[in-house]
């Protein structure tokens, strides 16, 4: 079944690779495997990934648990209320023995990126992270500096009823592909959890399970997977739902929808599927649908996941 | 104003804001009833609705149940003394008007709102059994299509704008319009009083059965209109224009009556040209008949000429618009001899009225010589000596003839009329007042005549001997012009004749003329299109001689038709876009294992309800993982081989069900 994906990688096919990050990733968070897929789906789609939960379900130590299995280089910057555009972009400082002004790259310059808590930040800071992630390249004093690549920034929220939060406009919750909440563990895993290791003790353990070229190499993949008619049908029909349905303020946007198809096709390349099947459109619905859906009111489904599922629900696979 | 009306509505509750849609629907569907059903309904109807925007308002709890179901039985009862009667149009209008006001008062869900406006639309086309007025129907148009958007909007859980709604009844109005003309045209329309609207009693004005002094010139200030007339051909000189209502033949010095039936009935030969025409009458609560002097051909199931000659519909009352086509013949000759008993009526005179009257007449018949004669002499003396033809005559004593001839001098045609009879009869000579209509306003954009009830007119008859009954106007005598040119022109400027001075300007007769040429297209093309109409048309379409069986059964069919070309059409439009091959087999599949006991639930991808079935039937799950993979290849997977399918329609052939 593997052969139908052209073989661009010698060393080993996705399946097996990302099976390994999965699996690797796995000792550290425990039981959440299919957050984890999710995840790396969405980093081989070219996405971006907002993780919403309450802070201690093991938001960071995720994304640093993903940087160091892909090898990726990390930074994490702590959104704060008096953070500056400045402290994640990068700022000129004057050089005496040059006479001239040198940029200093900010965090955002890392292959990973970790925005903790964006939104705690005022949007100012928080649009300077946005424009970066959507243009892929940072613009100072004039000059234009490309970012890395792969470039995969994972931003963190708290609920937004939590004091002291600048809740992340609609436009710009559009700009991260996926949307996911981690969830407290099964009470078998926690008390497996509260016996084990320190978790950053076991960060130090991690290896790199891929390279950043067979992760980019990836990524030229996804868009490569077969979509035949009748799954385009079948995305149609979600993408029609949203806008028709009379519960919701507006539905996806195009972007959205190329975005829902996108993370398809990684779902389906690392799970080896031939083409995309409807299956791999419902395992990434709730992440790429629940945080762009707004309730109209109090009989529509209320929190992203709820609305991801109940879309799933209403919708026929043709 | 109405922003005021706006934020006070938006205070209501979504349930009461369609209240307020649904009472003003039912307001205007009921407007037209005002006037002709009993005030009280409309009285009582209103304050229920009242009561309920009340309620609405201050959020009260609605009345319990037996307080409505008490002030229903009222209303019935109510209903019920009114009219003696719960049948026929008034007594049914009345009970649906209050029933609305009944059931908006208890109205708690839009099922009950729903019933109302259904109530509405029936109130609302009740008023066509009234009135068939053009005007009518823009009113009707546009109230129907304020229910309809109601009754949408009821049933929108979202609020819809009223935009939105408008557009779409426009829509379904347009749609809906040629299935209704299909129905116009072809709907059977049975001959017979069953299917008829039926007669109403209501006061109309129109000439009547007796005739006093005062009356005829009463009628005259009415400008209504009795009936239109279209020729075929050349129309018949003012002079002819006579026509023919009600005969009278006894008096009792004042007062002018009709005989019974069958007494006078005679028979009468025409000679030389005659006329061809439709006449249109306008509902009036008799079944009198208008035809030109002396009408010889009529439809003999419709009509007949009664006594004195005049024709009357078979039926007894003429309550709606009705047509009948006729001919007449202006010149002819009673054949029958006077009857003696009809002789001694119509010379009859009380012998203690009008001594001065009968005195003068006498006289002038010894002066004259003959009967001929007399009657010259009598008309020469109206026209040479001082009377007055007027449109207000003064008020006659006892003796009105005497009053009239000596005295007052100044009278309508009836006083002429009635004052010449007088004369004849105290000579000996039979005569008899003929009451009808005379001349007409040609409307020359519709090329036809229109009778008013300002046209009304009297005239005697004597009968000569071996001449038979000869019309004798004794108007023409003194006032000329109102045989020429009417009644306007017949009456001396000083005199006020209502809307005389609009009538002679130019832009105003144009535009009344239009106006009635327009009614009159609606009237005869819309109101009045009836069986005749319908077996012209189809004559037309080359069916000769339908029966409305057949007509019956051919509409159904047709309609049949039109819903199966209509649904056919609809599934063409909304079919699945392509019929695959592999759906197919993947939908034989669903419905071998839904057999099986476990049917796909719809938002369920193929991977996991084979997944599921397998788990379900585990003595499947080696084909069913086979079946999968192969779907699963061909309908999702890049390159499906030909034989993929075969072997899939094979795996699921396989399968037990």
């Amino acid at each position: 079944m593997n052969s139908a994906i052209p073989t661009l990688i010698t060393q080993a096919d996705p399946v097996e690779l990302i099976a390994a990050t999965t699996a690797q990733l796995n000792r550290v968070i425990l039981g959440k495997e299919h957050q984890l897929r999710l995840c790396i789906s969405c980093l081989l789609a070219r996405g971006h990934l907002l993780i919403e939960d309450i802070p201690g379900v093991g938001k960071t130590t995720l994304a640093h648990a993903l940087a160091e299995s892909l090898g990726l280089s990390y930074q994490r910057i702590q959104f704060t209320s008096d953070l500056l555009p400045a402290d994640i972009i990068g700022v000129s400082v004057f050089d005496r023995e040059t006479s001239s002004f040198q940029f200093h790259k900010g965090p955002v310059f890392s292959q990973l990126v970790l925005a903790d808590e964006v939104n705690r930040a005022t949007p100012k800071a928080q649009s300077a992270l946005l424009e970066a992630m959507e243009e892929h390249q940072v613009t100072a004093d004039g000059a234009t500096y490309p970012l890395a690549a792969p470039f995969f920034v994972i931003a963190t929220q708290n609920p937004v009823y939590q004091i002291g939060t600048y809740p992340l406009p609609e436009s710009q919750l559009d700009r991260f592909l996926m949307r996911i909440e981690l969830g407290y563990p099964d009470p078998s895993l926690e008390r497996q959890l509260l016996l084990g290791q320190d978790r950053r003790d076991l960060l130090a353990t991690l290896a790199p399970t891929l390279s950043p070229q067979q992760l980019l190499l990836m990524q030229t993949m996804v868009p490569k997977v077969h979509v035949s008619d009748a799954l385009l049908d079948y995305v149609q029909a979600i993408v029609r739902y949203t806008r028709e349905s009379p519960l919701f303020e507006a539905g996806i946007s195009p972007r959205a929808s190329i975005g829902l198809l996108r993370a398809a096709q990684a779902w389906a390349l690392i799970h080896g599927h031939p083409g995309v099947m409807p299956e791999d459109v419902q395992a990434v619905l709730a992440g790429v649908v629940g945080h762009r859906l707004k309730p109209r009111d109090d009989t529509a489904p209320k929190t992203p996941t709820e609305i991801g599922q109940f879309v799933l629900k209403e919708v026929a696979v043709p | 104003m109405s922003a005021v009306l706006d934020t006070r509505l938006q205070q209501l509750t979504p349930f009461g804001q369609r209240l307020v849609w649904v009472i003003a629907g039912l307001a205007l569907a009921v407007a037209p009833h005002f006037g002709h059903i009993a005030i009280w309904t409309l009285l009582l109807a209103a304050v229920a609705t009242a009561l309920r925007m009340t309620i609405e308002i201050k959020r009260w709890p609605l009345p319990p149940k037996a307080v409505n179901t008490g002030f229903a039985f009222a209303s019935l009862l109510g209903v019920l003394l009114s009219y003696k009667t719960l049948n026929g149009i008034d007594a049914g209008t009345s009970l649906l008007i209050v029933m609305s006001g009944m059931k908006l008062l208890e109205s708690r869900t839009a099922r009950d709102l729903t019933v109302v406006v259904f109530l509405s639309y029936f109130a609302l086309f009740a008023a066509f059994l009234y009135n068939q007025n053009m005007l009518l129907l823009p009113y009707m148009v546009f109230t129907a299509g304020l229910l309809t958007m109601t009754l949408m909007r009821i049933h929108q859980s979202e609020p819809m704008p009223i935009r939105e709604a408008a557009t779409t009844t426009a829509k379904m109005f347009l749609q809906a319009l040629p299935l209704a003309a299909l129905l116009f045209l072809f709907f059977p329309r049975l001959p017979g009083q069953f299917w008829a609207v039926p007669p109403r009693e209501q006061a109309r004005s129109g000439l009547s059965d007796e005739m006093t002094p005062g009356d005829v010139s009463d009628l005259s200030l009415s400008s209504a209109i009795a009936f239109r007339v279209k020729f075929e051909g050349e129309p018949p000189p003012p002079r002819e224009r006579y026509w023919r209502g009600p005969v009278m033949h006894m008096f009792d010095g004042r007062t002018w009556r009709q005989l019974g039936a069958t007494f006078s009935q005679q028979e009468v030969a025409s000679s030389g040209s005659t006329y061809r025409y439709r006449i249109s009458l306008e509902p009036q609560s008799r079944n009198w008949i208008y035809a030109l002097d002396m009408v010889t051909r009529w439809d003999r199931q419709r009509a007949f000429r009664g006594e004195d000659f005049q024709l009357k519909a078979r039926q007894e009352q003429i309550s709606v618009l009705t047509s009948y086509d006729l001919e007449s013949s202006p010149t002819y000759v009673t054949t029958s001899e006077l009857r003696r008993d009809l002789r001694r009526v119509d010379t009859y005179i009380p012998r203690d009225r009008n001594p001065r009257t009968i005195e003068l007449a006498k006289q002038i018949r010894e002066s004259a010589g003959s009967d001929e004669a007399f009657i010259q002499s009598v008309l020469t003396r109206f026209g040479s000596e001082e009377y007055y033809y007027t449109l207000d005559p003064p008020t006659l004593a006892l003796n009105s003839v005497d009053d009239f001839l000596f005295n007052t001098k100044r009278g309508f045609c009836e006083h002429f009329a009635s004052a010449f009879t007088v004369m004849a009869r105290s000579v000996g000579i039979p005569a008899r007042v003929v009451t009808g209509y005379q001349g007409g306003e040609f409307n020359s954009m519709g090329g036809y005549f229109i009778v008013r009830q300002s046209d009304a007119h009297a005239w005697s008859e004597v009968w000569l001997e071996g001449r038979g009954w000869q019309r004798i106007d004794p108007t023409a005598a003194i006032a000329p012009e109102r045989i020429e040119r009417g009644l306007d022109a017949a009456i001396s400027a000083e005199e006020d004749v209502p809307g005389r001075v609009l009538r002679q300007s130019a832009l105003f007769s144009k535009i009344r003329m239009a106006w009635d040429t327009a009614n009159t297209f609606w009237n005869n093309q819309v109101v009045e299109f009836g069986e005749t109409q319908q077996r012209w048309l189809l004559e037309k379409f080359n069916i000769k001689d339908p029966r409305w069986e057949y007509l019956g059964v051919g509409l159904v069919l047709g309609l049949v038709g039109f819903f199966l070309i209509l649904s056919a059409y609809l599934a063409w439009k909304f079919k699945p876009r392509s019929r695959d091959p592999v759906a197919h087999v993947y939908e034989q599949l669903c419905r071998k294992l839904a057999k099986l006991g476990v049917p796909r639930q719809a938002h369920e991808g193929p991977n996991d309800y084979v997944e599921r079935a397998a788990q379900a039937r585990p003595e499947l799950a080696a084909q069913l993982a086979e079946v999968r993979s192969v779907y699963v290849g061909l309908r999702y997977g890049p390159t499906p081989l030909p034989t993929q399918l075969s072997r899939l329609k094979f795996l699921v052939n396989q399968l037990e069900a």
